[in-house]
């Protein structure tokens, strides 16, 4: 046997006659080729049990430090007379049962109801374990439970399906964790950095919404119309702008669609337009803060808010148009970036352009800004 | 490249055979990094923001900038006017990432 090397050839077998060593060289080849063949699955499905592992280590930690982060905003807001760790712990097993789709008759009643339900539950544990909290500062502690209960409720998720693989030693189970776990650690880390804005009263990026309309009512007497939202006339180049949001500047999303269906045939015979604005999530390669128009009801809930708009644009017969402020997941639940507070102003103008577009002199468009309202007042 | 690969050419192999178990003894440590470091002591680390409050005034076109304070909200009246004594209000609020690398939460 001969090796060619570079510019010489050697003889590999050894010419002395002792092949001990290479006896030896060969078994350990053979013996690596076989782990290798043997092992190398195994070998994979320990990486992604590691990574699994890591995981939990860290969302184990971030759910943690959450609850202590809602429990500290808790004692210094609600100045409670006992420790609300106990009610904080009760409250993370907390679930919403979906309504029954098979038969889809009024399914979306059945969503609305049961989200107004849980709604109560949210305002219910609040006035409990922070009495002497301002209605601002509970609604900032009832999205900070949301963001806590999020965090923890992904912490178990993950921590389910790394020792469910680990018991079964199921490839399929461990490498559906594995690979999902750059999305859902992204979803966490945005989660438990949206506690500091929420504990603290601080816009976040899906406050853009609202800071739109709040520009726009700006100076002129806004009232409560129920459901946690708040509306003023605005008088805009002999047209009459109808502006909706939620009632800041606490931690509120309200209920849009019903104020807006509200408002819709209270206008009825003069609207020409309803107009929503919100943040929207941005495709990778996508700036930030950038505003695009288009079509529809620009709102993310469930679905009964939406339908309520759409429905009530269908019966009056009235276009509906929609204004989105791009901004990546985890950029909507933290802190405004800058890029963010200042596309609020150009969504201001995009909305005037569409009503000057749109809207004849003497017509009414209500204009929805739609989101969290944390942070932002009412104009 | 491969004269570089101590092969004897008079039958011993003692060099070859120091490689391949150091081979192995490298895959082995490997090995055991990889599962020890799931017991390592995790630490959850965020990157710091600093919020900023931009006040402006109503009437001219005065504009400050502080660091944001409990009780801060987008529209809020804050006073009046340096310059012009008209109509202080809060017209954003917004958060600047600190640079370097995350730090650990709480500390």
């Amino acid at each position: 046997m001969v090796i060619f090397g570079t510019g010489e050839v050697r003889q590999f077998m050894p010419t002395g006659g002792d092949y001990t060593y290479l006896i030896v060289y060969l078994i350990t080849l053979i013996a690596l080729t076989f782990m290798w063949l043997f092992l190398g699955q195994r070998y994979q499905v320990y990486m992604w049990l590691r990574d699994a592992e890591r995981a939990t280590l860290k969302l184990e930690a971030m759910a943690k430090k959450g609850k202590e982060v809602l429990v500290n905003a808790i004692k210094e807001l609600g100045k409670p007379d006992k420790d609300p760790s106990e009610e904080v712990e009760k409250f993370m097993d907390f679930f919403v049962i979906e309504p029954v789709d098979r038969d889809p008759f009024g399914v979306l009643k059945r969503l609305e109801h049961l989200l107004d339900v849980e709604r109560e539950k949210f305002k219910d544990v609040v006035a409990r374990v922070a009495p002497k909290a301002n209605s601002d500062e509970r609604a900032n502690l009832e999205a900070s439970f949301a963001a806590a209960w999020a965090v923890n409720y992904i912490y178990k998720f993950v921590r389910h399906y790394m020792l469910l693989g680990k018991k079964t030693k199921s490839m399929i189970v461990l490498m559906q964790i594995a690979y999902s776990l750059p999305m859902i650690m992204r979803l966490a880390e945005a989660y438990f950095n949206s506690l500091d804005a929420f504990t603290k009263g601080k816009p976040i990026g899906d406050s853009v919404g609202p800071m739109v309309a709040a520009k726009l009512m700006k100076g002129y007497p806004c009232k409560s119309i129920g459901d946690e939202i708040v509306a003023a006339e605005v008088p805009f180049e002999g047209r009459l702008l109808v502006v909706v949001k939620a009632e800041g500047p606490g931690g509120r999303v309200g209920k849009p669609g019903e104020a807006i269906a509200k408002l819709a045939q209270q206008y009825k015979d003069r609207l020409k337009r309803i107009i929503t604005v919100d943040a929207a999530i941005k495709m990778e390669g996508e700036n930030t803060g950038q505003i695009a128009e288009g079509v529809g009801a620009a709102i993310g809930d469930p679905g009964p808010e939406k339908y309520k708009i759409e429905q009530v644009a269908l019966e009056l017969g009235v276009g509906l148009d929609a204004v989105i402020i791009k901004q990546a997941y985890e950029e909507a639940l933290s802190t405004m970036r800058k890029e963010l507070a200042e596309a609020v102003d150009k969504a201001v103008e995009v909305v005037k352009k569409i009503v000057r577009e749109k809207v004849v002199e003497g017509g009414v468009a209500i204009i929805a800004g739609i989101g969290n309202t944390i942070g932002v007042g009412n104009g | 490249m491969l004269n570089q690969i101590p092969i004897s050419s008079n039958g011993d192999y003692t060099d070859l055979l120091t490689w391949y178990l150091l081979l192995v003894l490298i895959m082995l440590i490997i090995f055991s990094t990889l599962f020890s470091a799931t017991r390592r002591r995790v630490l959850v680390t965020v990157r710091g923001v600093r919020t900023i409050t931009v006040l402006q005034c109503e009437k001219c076109d005065y504009k400050e900038e502080r660091e944001f304070q409990v009780g801060d909200y987008v529209l809020k009246r804050v006073g009046e006017c340096a310059k012009c004594k008209g109509p202080l209000y809060i017209s954003m609020i917004y958060g600047v990432p600190e640079k370097g690398p995350p730090r650990p939460y709480g500390y």
